[in-house]
């Protein structure tokens, strides 16, 4: 299966550089989760690779096609992106707006075919939100909508899937059942998932490999037990933090150093 | 909601074309539609009248009340069509045709041109009706152009420069008006909104515009759609956004300003028509268009009828009508439906 190769890319915003010189291969299938601190770079290497954040240099290639040659219509025909704030009219249906995700395969004249309606069929069963298909967005609950999101990106058919954050706002059982919802798209989708996480814990136990990002530069990319190391983690997060393995799950698990209450 | 697409563009062509012939049949001298149809049948030769006492009422059918019935048709399509496009665009409950600039360009140009006393005109047409259009075309080209920010247009800067230069415009008309008293009545009539008259020339002159503008926003509704998740998310889903917006805005423009140059300007049409519409077919522009087109001009017919009658002889501000009209339905369908529409 094709993987997503990132070479040598730079990123500039208004004169500054945010991500000097990046290159990482993000196999298909599988979940790699993207660490790191705020301002990383994190987010806009999720906007360079969809292409609404132009790079300066290197390229981005899915097997042999070279994402940066495509027109934007049919790069959302490779790609597909479920953001962090993600704008929802309210008066737009579960089902109308994972329609929209067709719209890379739409011709501008063209109304959706019979394929079409299968395809957020199938989006809608497998994100558990078809039961829900004739409700209005402004009336879902958080993780519902997060639900309908996904459906609407995987309306995309994508080979790639970038998610920015999407545990955020979530309580524990929403994160739960969405991140069960990802680790089933590569089984079941069989694509490459790119996702960006706060919460590092959280990123060791739903991907496959963490990719640690710092001013723009993967500092390490590998296994969590191979990349969470306290010195690297310590040096990265400008915090001291303890690393341990989890009792149970043999996992990393790191928790900051600091006693708050000294 | 009419859940069918076809039942609601059905009744509102019905009300539609009741409108059209409320609008001919009604006036000062009212003509029964027997007649009307005889007069027709005559005109498209399918029959031959030569009783005089029929006769006499083609010149009012043909020359007066139906050149004014199809402006105002066509005015209130434009107007909208423009208002549901801008509000998709903003993604704004509030926008309306004339948000970035076009009215207060067009008073603009309508004022310079009625306190100098102008009074050639030019292909046939009233000159403060091709003022009013040049100065509605640029001032929104003005406009665009502000916002612009290397290579996209943020639609927020495009709203307060509209805010900024409309105000500027705005500012420059009134002070025109005081310098010039004796042409502020006309001015002033021209503002609220009143038929200048003109026979069949206005309609042929307006049909280009709004044909080459609607259809653009047409074939455009469905990415309207996709705008509406917001501009980052329509990027990623394959629309060309900047291209998208420039040319909706050009489209949009071009059929209000030549609504407000022959129709001065008329409100509440291009703001109330797509709520109205929106709470009968929903949120789907490829529905929602083509139904602002035939509700704009079903309303206009209907508030022009009753603004040539109410006070006859005297002719109101077709604009009066509309605000005075169209707020209170709008307020009902708002408390009648007692959830978010936009």
């Amino acid at each position: 299966m094709d993987p997503l190769t990132i070479s040598n890319i730079s990123v500039s915003y208004n004169n500054q550089t945010v991500i000097p010189n990046l290159s990482i291969s993000l196999p298909r299938p599988g979940i790699v989760a993207l660490v790191g601190p705020n301002g990383a770079g994190k987010s806009t290497l999720i906007r360079a690779i969809t292409g609404v954040t132009p790079i300066s240099q290197g390229k981005i290639h899915l097997g042999s096609v070279d994402l940066l040659k495509l027109s934007a219509l049919d790069r959302a025909r490779h790609i597909a992106v479920v953001p962090q704030y993600a704008p929802m009219p309210d008066n737009f249906k579960v089902q109308e707006i994972v329609m929209l995700g067709r719209t890379p395969y739409l011709p501008i004249w063209q109304n959706e075919t019979a394929n079409d309606h299968a395809v957020v069929t199938q989006a809608l069963k497998q994100t558990n939100v078809y039961n829900l298909k004739e409700r209005f967005v402004s009336d879902l609950s958080g993780g519902e909508l997060q639900r309908v999101v996904i459906a609407r990106a995987l309306a995309q058919e994508p080979d790639v899937l970038l998610l920015d954050e999407p545990t955020a706002h979530l309580d524990l059982k929403h994160q739960t059942s969405i991140l069960r919802l990802i680790n089933s798209l590569t089984t079941v989708n069989n694509i490459t998932v790119l996702l960006t996480m706060h919460d590092i814990n959280q990123a060791a136990k739903c991907a496959d490999s963490v990719a640690l990002i710092s001013h723009g530069i993967i500092e390490a990319y590998g296994s969590p037990t191979d990349v969470y190391t306290s010195e690297r983690l310590s040096k990265v997060y400008d915090t001291q933090v303890d690393v341990i393995t989890h009792p149970d799950r043999e996992l990393p698990f790191v928790t900051i150093y600091d006693n708050l209450h000294q | 909601m009419l859940n069918s697409p076809i039942a609601s563009s059905l009744l509102l062509f019905v009300i539609l074309i009741t409108a059209i012939i409320l609008g001919v049949a009604i006036g000062s001298v009212p003509i029964p539609p027997r007649i009307i149809t005889d007069l027709i049948l005559d005109r498209l030769s399918f029959t031959n009248i030569t009783i005089e006492e029929i006769s006499k009422y083609s010149t009012i059918l043909f020359d007066i009340r139906m050149p004014r019935v199809a402006l105002m048709a066509l005015t209130g399509a434009a107007l909208a069509t423009a208002g549901a496009t801008y509000q998709g665009l903003f993604r704004n409950p509030l926008a309306d045709p004339y948000l970035v600039g076009v009215a207060s360009g067009a008073g603009l140009g309508a004022t310079i041109a009625i306190t100098t006393n102008l009074n050639s005109d030019p292909l046939g047409i009233s000159i403060i009706t091709i003022a009013a259009f040049a100065g509605g075309i640029i001032t929104v080209g003005i406009v665009v152009m502000t916002a612009r920010v290397s290579k996209t247009t943020p639609v927020t800067t495009m709203l307060l420069a509209g805010i900024a230069i409309g105000s500027f415009a705005t500012a420059a008309t009134t002070l025109l008006m005081l310098r010039r008293p004796d042409g502020l009545q006309r001015a002033f009539n021209w503002m609220l909104g009143s038929y200048l008259g003109g026979g069949w020339t206005p309609v042929k002159i307006m049909i280009p515009y709004m044909v080459l503008g609607s259809l653009l926003i047409f074939i455009n509704a469905r990415a309207l759609n996709v705008f509406q998740l917001g501009e980052e998310q329509a990027q990623q889903l394959g629309i060309h956004v900047e291209r998208l917006k420039i040319i909706l805005i050009a489209s949009a423009t071009l059929m209000t300003a030549s609504a407000v140059a022959f129709g001065g300007l008329i409100g509440f049409v291009g703001l109330i028509v797509p709520h109205a519409m929106r709470i009968l077919t929903g949120p789907d522009y490829r529905r929602l268009l083509p139904c602002c087109l035939l509700g704009g001009a079903s309303f206009l017919v209907l508030s022009d009828l009753a603004a040539r009658n109410i006070m006859a002889p005297q002719e109101l501000p077709v604009g009066i009508i509309t605000a005075l009209t169209g707020t209170p339905f709008f307020i009902f369908l708002l408390r009648k439906l007692k959830r978010s529409v936009f």
